[in-house]
């Protein structure tokens, strides 16, 4: 028995298995879906392993000069402190770790919105109104018009101050309103087009099963 | 101070022949004639004293009838000096007996005391205290010493049961009046009992005076000296120094007194039985001890019964009823503007008593009503309304929410089968079918249509260039970005022979990176560490890329299989991400793909940037084109037919083109329909619901 | 230990950050980055040992679903054992990405087909308002607009709607999202570097 028929059996009858879940929720589902989760993590666990803790941490703390695992210290400490939060007794060990985590990443993630989506977004929005490229002056005009709009009256929806009324109810001011509800049809018309995306994805990966099936049984 | 009384209320001297106190109007002698001299009530200090009645001795009446006496009368005569306990336990023995043991069978009815009206009204004020102290009586015999005076008007039923009692006993009236200026026959009073009508002695301030004649004589105060306490507590006269009477023959026996009258029968007891009785009954220990330390203070107004030399003799208190004694908490207080025994209590049952301790320590008044507080919320309004809010959000979380009927599930998912055999039937029909009837999406009508940016952007890439190529999608969509990469990437393999990096973030990269690349491209022949080296896992997320981006070849110093990679000929020396002539993220989410624009567009240089994502995240990731911070967006099976157009070769996007065509126009079909019908519907249920 | 946590948060995102602009620092930043990443991958381990240990205490207390949890806690030491032992390289650990993950995990994805089509169907019965309507008649369109027909595409439909629709209607949308999304990402990272927002666990 070849390893490819053997994975073509194993692939198949998992698809089958998982498939099954049309009809209703039964126990083959189940068991498809609890093997799948194992598989997953204890491959996750082993590249875990093998790309990153050994090459960073224990080869050169086994294998390297001094200096190097003198560098290995702190995040050999760091590393087991936060092993601890696997017992609830010592979960509160993890912390300065996971701070560690958090720190840093928060300070990555504002550099990279900021130097890479806030001010190319902005300036690109500004930018739309440079004609001097552009062959067709009113249609371009026309079009970033409307995305500028867009991209306005989206940002405006998600404003969420309000005031109370007289009457006591809380709202927000009469034309902020009124933008906001152009916002949300730009919003509505963003998200149809999102969706229609998804679907498309979950198209494809259907047909693909598909070809899986027809690839098993010869079909082509 | 000759003649001069001194009023038990205020204290105020008054002359010896005022009836009521100059000062405070409260009487200041005893309406009865019994109650003066030697019939005066005993007061605070004095010590009780035999009385020899003419009816007969009371002890001679007892010894008479053995057989039947209780033992219970042995606590009223003195008794010599003994161990407390014992004292104690032979009192206690004896006040077992009920108040019935106290009749005598033979004892003739009591006739009323006195015939003057002096002494009926005092009779009548006596017969009320007695009655109230009848009704304590079990109280009374276990309390401490916290007694008044008793007034000289009013006279236990019990004295007036023994008046009218046995015949053995003298018929006369028995209570003894509080004033010292009443009288009695000495005679006819028990010496202890003469002693109550005597005034307290001068020497304690805090002591009451003599009691008026409201007041039981019973419950005057004692002298703190007698018991040897604080001045502020009251004690019995009884209780106050009693010198012990001599002359009185001590109760040996415990039926001496079975054949009293009943102490408690009108008119069943005279006096003289009274005396009898007192006389004949042994001092318990407690009473004789209680005398002793009063002598003192008896000595300097000795009581007419004691100068008879009928007393009782003092007896040491026993240390249960000294505990009980509330004392030092009144007592020591002196910052209270009046003595405690004078103020009469107005409120509650002890009303019209004095010197009862206050309820509250320095002499306040007690309040025997707890303050009423208002138990009404003091809420503002919206406090209410909040809490109202709060209410009907609890009450819709225990509101049993109606469970969809059998008939609304069943039409769900028979509406869902009805799609999977649609999808199945037409889909996979035609799938298996291998049609290509449906046309492929014509390529080259828009200026600015993204495929066509990309194609350009691969071909100006040099040959044999390295290229890093980042695989960051999940095993879900494999099959979605296979078909959609392949047509690029045969396009890429194929005219330009790049040497490609593969990386990746997640985990299962790289698997899906090698299945990609010796299955999907299979045809291009591309062999690891020959034409392509993969890098590994690159943890960290967005931190991970940063760094990766900054420095490559210190974060990934090895291949996944730990060989040296970076100055191999596939990388041929290239340290720098910008030394890449462009970098290809395969993606499936959105977020993925603006991480790695985010973090590795800044350093990739004059790299050209290419994503190729899922149909899912095209949209999201057009931005970025629209801004040139990429320069290709492939994004879906409709982007990928293009490609193959412009390869002029059919692939995956080929094969899946009719199915995937066919598959779009039902979900439009099913939508458009069921909506229709679904929007009439929801219609008509929203009517329903308002016309109820 | 929530004090030290909090100052560790802080001072480390502060060098990161200032490191984006003061040269100078760029050795402590690429240091802290390492250190990321190799806390990252000890993460994975924590989150696996924590499935390890969620579901073997449901087997321990015998709970209902015992049974299919001895089942993943076999596959997933199996899985743990041939991985450390042959590498995820192996061409063994390859067939078994090839046999599970993936089928298992596109078959979901292909389920995923059925309920968005259940969903677009029962969307306005459930609600029917102005955006609903828009967002549907919107999917329609670009899902009609993607697909060919047999006797060829409606160009205008394929060629011009679909593109206007997607790159400019859209696209004003999608790219106020992106920048509101960035907004939010910057304030909770502010908040985060401030000490005000603490999701390690300091108090």
């Amino acid at each position: 028995m070849s390893p490819d028929l053997i994975v073509g059996v194993v692939a198949f009858l998992l698809t089958l298995m998982i498939f099954s879940y049309l009809i209703g929720d039964n126990p083959l589902f189940r068991v498809a879906v609890y093997i799948f989760v194992g598989v997953s993590a204890g491959y996750v666990a082993a590249v875990a392993f093998q790309q990153v803790l050994w090459p960073d941490l224990g080869y050169p703390l086994v294998y390297g000069t001094a200096s190097q695992r003198a560098l290995l210290a702190v995040p050999l400490l760091l590393s087991g402190l936060l092993l601890m939060k696997v017992w609830s007794p010592f979960s509160r060990l993890g912390t300065p770790s996971m701070a560690v985590l958090v720190g840093v990443s928060a300070a990555v993630a504002i550099g990279g919105v900021v130097t890479g989506t806030l001010i190319p977004q902005i300036g690109a929005t500004i930018n739309l109104f440079d004609l001097r490229a552009s062959t067709s002056p009113a249609t371009t005009l026309l079009n970033d018009g409307f995305i500028l709009v867009g991209v306005v009256t989206t940002l405006v929806y998600f404003h969420f101050g309000a005031r109370t009324t007289a009457d006591g109810s809380v709202r927000r001011l009469g034309l902020i309103e009124w933008i906001a509800f152009i916002g949300s049809i730009f919003l509505a018309l963003a998200l149809g087009v999102l969706f229609a995306g998804v679907y498309s994805a979950a198209l494809t990966a259907l047909i693909e099963r598909f070809h899986f099936f027809g690839t098993f049984f010869g079909l082509g | 101070m000759a003649d001069m009384i001194k009023c038990s209320v205020c204290g105020e001297n008054n002359p010896a022949d005022n009836e009521f106190c100059k000062n405070c109007q409260s009487r200041l002698q005893s309406l009865s004639g019994p109650s003066k001299g030697d019939n005066a009530p005993l007061q605070a200090g004095q010590v009780p004293t035999k009385k020899v009645t003419s009816e007969g001795d009371f002890s001679e009446t007892l010894a008479d009838d053995k057989s039947s006496a209780p033992s219970t009368l042995t606590w009223m005569t003195p008794q010599e000096s003994a161990p407390e306990k014992d004292g104690l336990a032979f009192w206690l023995a004896e006040t077992g007996q009920s108040p019935a043991s106290f009749s005598d069978e033979t004892a003739a009815p009591v006739q009323p005391a006195a015939s003057t009206p002096e002494a009926s009204s005092s009779n009548a004020d006596k017969s009320d205290w007695l009655h109230d102290l009848q009704s304590g009586a079990s109280t009374f015999d276990e309390t401490p010493v916290d007694q008044t005076p008793i007034s000289s008007d009013e006279r236990p039923d019990w004295l007036k049961n023994m008046d009218a009692g046995a015949a053995s006993f003298e018929q006369k009236p028995v209570e003894q009046p509080v004033s010292q200026s009443q009288s009695a026959p000495a005679s006819d009073v028990p010496d202890w009992l003469r002693t109550f009508g005597e005034p307290p002695a001068p020497s304690t301030p805090s002591a009451p005076a003599a009691p008026s004649g409201e007041m039981p004589q019973v419950v005057q105060p004692l002298e703190p000296a007698d018991v040897g306490i604080s001045p502020a507590v009251d004690m019995p006269d009884w209780l106050s120094s009693p010198e012990p009477d001599e002359s009185e023959p001590q109760p040996q026996e415990s039926g001496q007194a079975s054949s009293a009258a009943p102490a408690f029968a009108d008119g069943s007891l005279s006096s003289g039985d009274v005396d009898a009785i007192f006389g004949s009954l042994q001092m318990p220990d407690w009473l004789s001890s209680a005398a002793a330390p009063s002598q003192p203070l008896a000595s300097e107004s000795p009581p007419p019964a004691a100068q008879s030399g009928a007393s009782i003799a003092p007896a040491d208190l026993p240390s249960w009823v000294q505990a009980m004694r509330p004392v030092e908490a009144t007592l020591l207080d002196t910052n209270s503007g009046e003595s405690v025994d004078s103020v009469v209590e107005m409120n509650g049952p002890l009303a019209g008593l004095q010197g009862v301790l206050p309820a509250m320590p320095g002499g306040m008044k007690p309040s025997y009503r707890p303050e009423s507080h208002s138990i009404k919320l003091n809420a503002s309004e919206e406090q209410l309304a909040h809490s109202a809010l709060l209410e009907q959000i609890l009450a819709e979380e225990t509101t049993p929410v109606p469970m969809k009927s059998p008939s609304t599930i069943l039409s769900q998912r028979v509406l869902r089968w009805v799609i999977t055999a649609f999808l199945f039937l037409f889909v996979g029909g035609i799938f298996f079918a291998k049609t290509e009837i449906f046309a492929l999406p014509s390529r080259g009508q828009l200026l600015n249509d993204e495929t066509e940016a990309t194609i350009s952007v691969m071909d100006s890439i040099p040959e044999g260039a390295p290229v890093l190529v980042v695989f960051d999608y999940e095993p879900s969509l494999a099959g979605e970005l296979e078909a959609v990469g392949a047509p690029l990437f045969n396009r890429l393999l194929l005219l330009k022979h790049p040497n490609l990096a593969i990386v990746s973030t997640s985990p299962t990269g790289s698997a899906l990176a090698e299945r990609f690349m010796s299955t999907t491209l299979k045809g291009r022949n591309y062999q690891r560490d020959v034409q392509y080296v993969d890098l590994g896992y690159l943890a960290g997320g967005l931190a991970g890329v940063y760094d990766f981006a900054q420095n490559p070849t210190k974060v990934m110093p090895f291949g996944a299989d730990g060989s040296a990679v970076w100055n191999s000929s596939v990388l041929q020396g290239k340290t720098r991400l910008a030394e890449f002539s462009a970098v290809i993220v395969l993606t499936d989410s959105a977020e993925a793909g603006r991480v790695w624009i985010e973090q590795a567009g800044p350093f990739r240089g004059n790299a050209s940037f290419v994503v190729i994502s899922s149909a899912q995240a095209g949209p999201m990731l057009m931005p970025y084109l629209q801004s040139a911070q990429i320069n290709g967006l492939v994004a879906g099976l409709n982007s990928a037919a293009k490609v193959e157009q412009a390869n002029g070769q059919p692939g995956l996007a080929r094969r899946y083109w009719d199915a995937y065509s066919l598959g779009l126009l039902v979900a439009v079909a099913f939508m458009f329909l069921g909506g229709l019908w679904n929007f009439f519907l929801g219609l008509q249920a929203r009517r329903a619901q308002e016309a109820k | 230990m929530r004090t030290v946590a909090v100052v560790l948060a802080v001072l480390t995102g502060l060098i990161v950050l200032v490191g984006y602009f003061v040269p100078a620092l760029a050795g402590i930043q690429t240091i802290l980055l390492s250190w990321t990443i190799i806390l990252a991958g000890t993460a994975t381990v924590v989150g696996v040992f924590n499935l390890i240990s969620v579901h073997g205490n449901k087997i321990t207390h015998r709970e209902k679903g015992s049974v299919y949890s001895t089942l993943l806690l076999f596959s997933l030491i199996a899985t743990f054992i041939f991985g450390i032992g042959l590498g995820p390289d192996n061409p063994n650990m390859q067939m078994l990405v090839s046999a599970i993950i993936v089928p298992v995990e596109s078959t979901l994805m292909a389920l995923l087909a059925v309920t968005l089509l259940y969903a677009g169907i029962r969307l306005l019965r459930r609600r029917t308002d102005l955006m609903s309507i828009i967002f549907l008649l919107t999917a329609a369109l670009m899902l009609f607009a993607s697909a060919t027909l047999p006797f060829g595409e409606i160009s205008p439909l394929n060629n011009w709607i679909r593109p206007w629709v997607q790159q400019v209607l859209a696209l004003g949308g999608t790219r106020g999202i992106l920048i509101g999304v960035a907004l939010g990402t910057l304030t909770t990272g502010l908040r985060v570097l401030f000490g005000a927002d603490r999701p390690y666990g300091g108090k």
